[in-house]
């Protein structure tokens, strides 16, 4: 037999308080089961005996309800009475009760929140889904490409600028100028790589585009609501096709264009078979003038011929 | 024209400017023209080529400006040229003004100049005054944004305008030394101006010693003759090395490691003082106005006048009226010509029959007809306004009897 010292004994006993305290309260007081996941074993934990030695929980919980008590202040040892502006204080059943009750009103309050913006439904549930899928990827692509995000510096100074410096070295002005924060300075700099490469930029035709912009610039004409990003837009250098007179106009021009190269066109045509038709009736002149010449000739011969007698 | 044997050599072929437009609108290169409008004082003459310095390389350094100039000139060849922004320099009783518009549908900001320095004067201020060489002006200067962020939207829109007028540096490709100057554009929010500097960006080298210095970096030939040993040049005056104390050295902060090779003696890794060195004109200026379009269109932000939604509202109405007068009248007018077209037509065919009276008449009425309707609308009319014709006598132009 071992023998144990009372010294030894306060120890373990120090030891193992000090372990109970460790543990959050609600792991042994919880009313819902809470799943513990150990070692490939489910273990349950809470509201009842565990499968851990029930004594060991039994100890916890006297234990508790010691250090509970010594807490209590004196005016506040009631027999049973429980006092509702002191909820911290009380027996730990009144507590967990309570807690209860809390808990139990909390989740009626989200179930009829999520009632009312019906996060349930099938269609919230798609989304959910699909949110999280594209979240995922976005962090792989991110894990996966860091220098993307590094090259972009348009807004964020995070890495200290080297020229914050302030030309007082140059001008001669009063030292006393203030260092600007680093939030406060933005660069002209490219933000990153461009999204997608020449293949994956789909050519549309450009009488396409305008006449899409003319049919949505119609419809929008009256509408003063996006003043500002346009402007941001334009400021920036794309273009914004909002002017429906400047659009037909363009498209206008557009078709005009054609009109002058397909009667140039047509000229040519016209031109070029003109000039075939000609050399041909050129040259069956030509061959009608030698035929009709060695035609006059052979008769001159024959004439020749009978008059010399051969 | 570069010429090679006798024949000139092409060497820029299919060198192409960020493209057309592509799916993300396309990243042209900026270009601006600086422009005077107007008479001017001669030092805000003077302002003009100092700016253009600041925005070369894409700007027109000897742009040939005519008095009797107009800006559909400029209109003209901006196209062709790529131009994407305007400043134009201006001047009343009230104060010098500088107007930066993005061409050709882009907002404008317009700006009353409150001081401005030309560079001869910064240079004369000076103790050790530096100049523009040819290679600074080759490379876009790197821009530097002071505050303009969280700003009201009047300062969001001058800080796109100014970041879009230079042409983005690539982080990851650009070299380091074709980063020769800085351009410095702080707005103070609390006296809402706007000001601007031009500086040379200069790297020097760190951590060596006067006479050490004076060797390395501006090669030269040190005076041997009292010295006994090579070695003492470095050691002269104490150390060879610099205490960090040091003077001219410059503070900790403008201390880099060169990320890239900056020349023969700047090598990367190594330490190397940054220096802003000041060129060029200085501007202070505070934002007047902001138009929808370039020096036309709706005043998005006026910095004295604050109209009331009420205000806004008759003034968007009136136009609109007016607008869809013009329209009117333009449609009217329209089938009044076609009408006389036709009746001209119709003339000639019955002319060709052989019937010369009725013509005459004919164009009578028609004119009369127009007339009366123009006369009727209240409307003012800055167009053709056409003479009423009295209706009993003939038509000038058919004079029957020829002057001898």
């Amino acid at each position: 037999m071992v023998e144990v010292t009372s010294e030894e004994l306060a120890e373990d006993d120090q030891f193992l308080e000090r372990l109970v305290d460790l543990i959050p309260f609600n792991v042994y007081y919880a009313e819902n089961k809470v799943q513990v996941e150990r070692k490939g074993k489910a273990v349950e934990k809470g509201g009842g005996k565990t499968k851990a030695s029930s004594e060991d929980v039994d100890a916890r919980k006297e234990k508790k309800k010691k250090k509970n008590s010594k807490k209590k202040k004196k005016s506040q040892r009631t027999g049973g009475l429980k006092r509702k502006s002191e909820g911290t204080d009380g027996d730990d059943e009144e507590k967990r009760a309570e807690s209860s009750e809390l808990r139990a009103r909390v989740q009626e309050k989200i179930a009829a929140m999520r009632k009312e913006r019906k996060a349930d439904d099938e269609d919230a549930i798609k989304r959910r889904e699909f949110k999280r899928q594209r979240n995922e990827k976005k962090n792989e692509k991110k894990r996966k490409n860091p220098t993307a995000d590094d090259s972009d510096m348009k807004k964020t100074s995070e890495k200290k600028p080297r020229l914050e410096k302030e030309s007082s070295a140059g001008t001669g002005e009063p030292e006393a100028i203030q260092k600007p924060a680093p939030e406060d300075i933005s660069f002209a700099l490219e933000a990153g790589l461009e999204t997608g490469g020449k293949k994956s930029r789909v050519h549309i035709r450009k009488r396409d585009r305008l006449t899409h912009a003319l049919e949505k610039a119609e419809k929008q004409q009256g509408d003063k609501s996006f003043e500002m990003e346009k402007m941001i837009k334009r400021a920036q250098g794309e273009k914004v096709l909002d002017d429906t007179k400047l659009l037909k106009k363009s498209l206008k021009s557009m078709e005009q264009k054609k009109l002058r190269s397909k009667k140039k066109w047509d000229q040519r045509i016209k031109q070029q078979k003109k000039n075939t038709a000609d050399a041909q009736k050129k040259r069956q002149a030509n061959i009608d003038a030698r035929k009709a010449a060695k035609a006059s000739k052979s008769k001159a011969k024959q004439k020749n011929r009978k008059m010399l007698g051969v | 024209m570069p010429r090679k044997k006798g024949r000139r050599r092409k060497r820029r072929t299919h060198v192409v400017d960020g493209g057309e437009e592509g799916a993300d609108g396309g990243r042209k290169i900026p270009r601006s023209f600086v422009i005077r409008r107007g008479e001017l004082p001669v030092s805000l003459k003077d302002l003009v080529p100092d700016m253009r310095r600041m925005f070369m390389p894409h700007t027109a350094l000897h742009l040939k400006e005519r008095k009797k100039g107009k800006m559909k000139d400029y209109f003209g060849v901006a196209g062709r040229l790529g131009i994407s922004h305007f400043w134009l320099v201006s001047c009343t009783e009230r104060g010098a003004y500088l107007r930066v518009g993005k061409y050709p549908r882009g907002p404008t900001l317009t700006f009353h100049l409150e001081g401005f320095s030309l560079s001869k004067d910064v240079k004369a201020s000076q103790r050790r005054p530096i100049s523009l060489e040819s290679n600074d002006m080759k490379e876009p200067p790197l821009l530097v944004l002071n505050n303009f962020t969280n700003g009201p939207d009047h300062v969001k829109i001058m800080a796109t305008v100014f970041e879009n007028m230079f042409p983005k540096l690539d982080v990851k490709n650009v070299a380091l030394s074709n980063v020769r100057r800085v351009i410095l554009v702080d707005y103070d929010s609390h006296t809402e101006t706007v000001s601007i500097r031009h500086f040379l960006l200069r790297a020097t080298l760190a951590g060596l010693s006067k006479p050490v210095r004076s060797i390395v970096v501006r090669h030269k030939i040190p005076h041997l003759k009292g010295l006994k040993d090579i070695s003492q040049i470095a050691e002269e005056g104490g150390t060879g090395f610099v205490s960090s104390d040091s003077e001219g050295e410059g503070p900790e902060e403008s201390q880099v490691n060169l990320p890239q090779n900056l020349g023969k003696t700047k090598r990367k890794g190594g330490k190397t003082t940054l220096r802003l060195r000041e060129v060029g004109p200085r501007l202070t200026m505070k934002l007047v106005k902001v138009e929808e379009l370039f020096c036309e269109g709706k005043v998005f932000y006026h910095a004295y006048i604050h109209r009331s939604a009420d205000e806004v509202y008759e003034m968007q109405r009136r136009h609109d009226v007016r607008k869809e007068e013009k329209a009117l009248r333009r449609k009217v007018q329209e089938e009044n010509v076609k009408r006389k077209q036709l009746a001209k037509q119709k003339r000639k065919g019955a002319n060709e029959v052989g019937d010369n009276d009725e013509g005459d008449d004919d164009d009578d009425d028609v004119d009369a007809d127009d007339v009366s309707e123009d006369a009727d609308s209240d409307v003012e009319y800055a167009g053709k306004r056409k003479k009423p014709m009295d209706k009993g006598k003939p038509p000038r132009r058919t004079r029957t009897k020829t002057r001898r």
